[in-house]
């Protein structure tokens, strides 16, 4: 009988990635949780009085709270032995040069200070639990755009932080977003005025260096009536041996008339739990547009929210996943649909290999208000092996009549017809299974910024040498 | 108090917050049986005595129903097919009193090369109460069995209905639905298709008004290489009824070369409605297709103007078509007083 060799898809190359610094800091927290630890943040950061209440109210929910009952299992995760908060040993710089040089050359290596020159409007740069560096371009300013580290907002702009830090995802929403409340520390403030229009992208890397650690970091966006703006959000971590945590938030308000871009590649080194809450809010007529690559951590909770509150707003959601050995990413999109006239794309694809989980787990929820929304819903998975695991797992909730509503998804291997008919037109078998492959993702990785696109084709290292299934 | 328990738990459970992992509900009380009817070739069926579930594991709708339908029907019947053979049977459930209290249990063995057509048709004026049905099919080596129910239980009445499927090689099993009547009707299908080729269509429809519910829950768990399933719920919703659909299909590995098919199709014909769909596919075995789609929407206008420009009123254009809609399932029934019946409920719901 002839063996049919499997296509062996390589393990993304993290080389750059997992290139780690010594474990250098000015201050960490115990281990653990506890009031006191909360208080020593709090201390340490120099907040205000009511940002001490947040904390301490939400550790008390932390407390109170279960872990949901339908997430992968993160047994692995201890949170005695998590260490909550690790401050660099540089303050915030607005100048590369003032960074120190391990620090800098980690940020070099993931090519942060080349892409700020060509590409980007803004930068900033986590590592750890606190921002090592934060530019915007002089132009932005001047219209009144702000970008910041979030402690620096919260001091600067107390009222407009006040009004919005964690009313859209409350530390009630979850065990880990009450989590989060309580030990916070780092991320972007982004605030653009109505009517202004940020063309060109800005950009926050997070880097968790510190062995054992989490990083908690908080993005608030605000894009006023009118404005426009893209906003990327890349995360690594080198590996370790024991359990690292990321637990970050994002809220983003999207006012009238505005669009917003999102566009994350998350790409934490496989012992990191990642258990993120995103969120948006839309007013009338506004467009949220999801982009979301999900390649690291060892386990990974990901469902990036549009609430579409204002007559005729719209959500756009392309994700991609890739789930190689020892991985568990569940992943996915929730749309509530709450005003009138809404609409929603979702495009998720996936691939799972080498004893990896890719799931899908989606909500598509049509309120009553929702009257003449639509919504589509399209989820592909593709398994290169027969020891992964792909699962699908869509909610999908209508309850006025006046709606149009369609969801499709598909497991599957590589079409043998597909392969036949490309063959025929006189391509190799072997070059028909790559084209196929690189197909498969091709829709999502158009969609990224050109840097995370190349990155993303250099992380999935195809070699073909026979067939698949 | 009321005694509230949980109905067609979620094989995979998901985010809380939606309160769509199970349903949460009471078994209505009754106070008769019902008159229950079975028509046969003399020697197929049998009373059923006591029996043990045919898998052990059987989670059913809820599991206090299933216990009590199990060890204690009011109606109980063994159907066996010898190999080889060809039978119909015909089992008519029928509520005639005020408040109805009936547990019927059927366990059908069908042999090597049989085939059996099974139709169900409850009916009867019962104004509240339970009807509970189990059904447990054994589709041995190249069976066919053909199952189909029309369900026209009185407006007060809950419906339960537990049905488990074991196929061997080359099995073919087909179940068409009629799901009219009934106040909450709380339908539980388990296939296990466990044989290589094992086949499973599953054709359901349904039509809900006022606060009617149906609660259909789907898990098909291909097992064995080359299994094919296809299972399509269709219906419509008016005035304040509610569906939950919660289809699983599992592709257990090795079970390789399989195919799965879903869809959940519901027509919105109320601003007072509601449709939840729980399509989930769920795969470790890389060499099979799985697709699942479910769709929601109001009637098409496009059709709506058409018939109406050719001298329909409105209302009469729906009838048309939420009636060519569910009249295809219909027209399987097979027997045409039954189809005569269910077409004129159809009617009368509209």
């Amino acid at each position: 009988m002839e063996t049919r060799k499997k296509t062996y898809v390589e393990d993304m190359d993290r080389g750059v990635y997992d290139i780690r610094n010594d474990f250098e800091y000015s201050y960490k927290s115990d281990a653990g949780l506890t009031e006191d630890i909360i208080r020593e943040i709090w201390e340490n950061k120099n907040e205000p009085e009511w940002m001490l209440d947040f904390r301490l109210k939400s550790l008390k929910i932390y407390n109170e709270m279960d872990i949901p009952n339908w997430i992968p299992d993160i047994s692995g995760l201890d949170m005695s032995n998590i260490v909550t908060y690790v401050k660099p040993k540089v303050d915030m710089k607005g100048d590369w040069n003032e960074v120190p040089e391990d620090i800098k050359s980690t940020f070099d290596r993931l090519g942060i200070p080349e892409a700020e020159k060509t590409s980007l409007a803004g930068v900033g740069a986590q590592y750890d639990s606190e921002v090592v560096y934060h530019s915007i371009q002089e132009d932005l300013v001047k219209q009144g755009v702000v970008y910041t580290d979030i402690e620096t907002a919260l001091h600067d702009y107390e009222d407009i932080v006040r009004k919005y830090f964690m009313t859209l995802v409350p530390p009630t929403d979850h065990k880990f977003a009450a989590l989060h409340g309580a030990v916070w520390s780092g991320g972007s403030f982004v605030y653009v005025p109505a009517g202004v229009q940020v063309d060109i992208p800005l950009q926050s890397y997070f880097r968790l260096n510190a062995p054992g650690a989490g990083q908690f970091e908080h993005t608030l966006i605000i894009v006023e009536e009118g404005a426009k703006a893209h906003f990327i959000e890349g995360c690594s971590a080198p590996k370790y041996n024991v359990a690292n945590l990321h637990a970050g938030c994002v809220e983003l308000f999207v006012k009238d008339n505005a669009t917003l871009r999102y566009s994350t590649i998350e790409n934490w080194s496989k012992n990191m739990y990642n258990l993120n809450t995103k969120r948006c809010v839309v007013g009338k007529h506004g467009t949220i547009e999801w982009v979301s690559g999900s390649f690291g951590s060892k386990v990974s909770c990901l469902y990036p929210m549009s609430i579409l509150s204002g007559e005729g707003a719209h959500c756009e959601f392309t994700g991609v996943t890739f789930a190689g050995e020892g991985q568990y990413l569940d992943t996915g999109s929730k749309v509530v649909h709450a005003a009138p006239y809404t609409t929603s794309n979702v495009n998720s694809k996936s691939i799972s290999k080498s004893g990896g989980a890719a799931i899908y787990r989606g909500v598509l929820n049509i309120g009553k208000k929702a009257e003449h929304s639509k919504a589509t819903v399209s989820c592909e998975s593709l398994m290169l092996d027969d020891i992964s695991q792909s699962d699908t797992i869509p909610s999908i909730t209508v309850e006025n009549d006046n709606v149009d509503l369609g969801h499709e998804a598909k497991i599957g291997r590589i079409s043998d017809e597909a392969i036949f008919y490309l063959m025929t037109r006189g391509i190799s078998e072997e070059e028909a299974r790559a084209m196929l492959v690189r197909g498969f993702v091709e829709p999502i990785s158009k969609e990224l910024p050109l840097e995370y696109a190349v990155e993303m084709n250099n992380l999935i290292t195809l070699e073909l040498e026979g067939s698949i299934g | 108090m009321e005694k509230r328990a949980i109905f067609n738990e979620l094989p995979r459970p998901t985010f809380r917050w939606l309160k769509v992992n199970y349903t949460e509900s009471q078994i209505e009380e009754g106070q008769h049986p019902a008159m229950v009817t079975v028509f046969s070739e003399e020697g197929i069926v049998a009373p059923l005595g006591k029996r043990e579930l045919l898998k052990e594991s059987f989670l059913g709708a809820n599991k206090e129903s299933l216990e009590a339908v199990t060890a204690h029907y009011t109606a109980g019947f063994a159907v066996t097919v010898p190999d080889g053979a060809h039978e119909k049977v015909e089992v008519v459930i029928d509520a005639d009193a005020d408040t109805v209290n009936e547990k019927t249990r059927i366990f059908a063995t069908v042999g090597e090369n049989a085939t059996l057509e099974l139709l169900y048709h409850l009916k009867g004026r019962a104004e509240s109460g339970n009807v509970t049905l189990l059904t447990e099919v054994l589709a041995k080596k190249q069976a066919n069995v053909t199952v189909k129910k029309v369900q026209l239980l009185g407006e007060g009445v809950q419906q339960i209905e537990h049905r488990y499927t074991k196929f061997e090689d080359d099995s073919k099993v087909e179940y068409i639905n009629v799901e009219l009547g009934g106040k909450e009707n709380i339908l539980y299908y388990d296939e296990d298709l466990i044989g290589e080729r094992a086949e499973l269509v599953h054709d359901l429809a349904y039509l809900g008004e006022k606060e009617q519910r149906f609660d259909i829950s789907m898990l098909m768990s291909h097992i064995g290489k080359k299994t094919v399933s296809d299972i399509h719920t269709l219906g419509a919703l008016s005035g304040k009824s509610k569906k939950a659909f919660r289809g699983t299909l599992d592709f257990i590995r090795g079970s390789v070369a399989s195919e799965g098919a879903e869809e959940d199709t519901c027509l919105l014909l109320d601003p007072e409605v509601k449709s939840v769909s729980l399509p989930l596919l769920l795969c470790k075995e890389d060499n099979v297709v799985g697709n699942h789609a479910a769709s929601a929407g109001q009637l098409d206008q496009t059709k709506l103007f058409y018939l109406m420009s050719r001298g329909f009123s409105e209302s009469e254009a729906k009838h048309i078509i939420v009636e060519s809609m569910l009249r295809p399932i219909i027209d399987r029934i097979g027997n045409e007083d039954i189809e005569e019946a269910a077409l004129a409920a159809v009617r009368a719901k509209i």
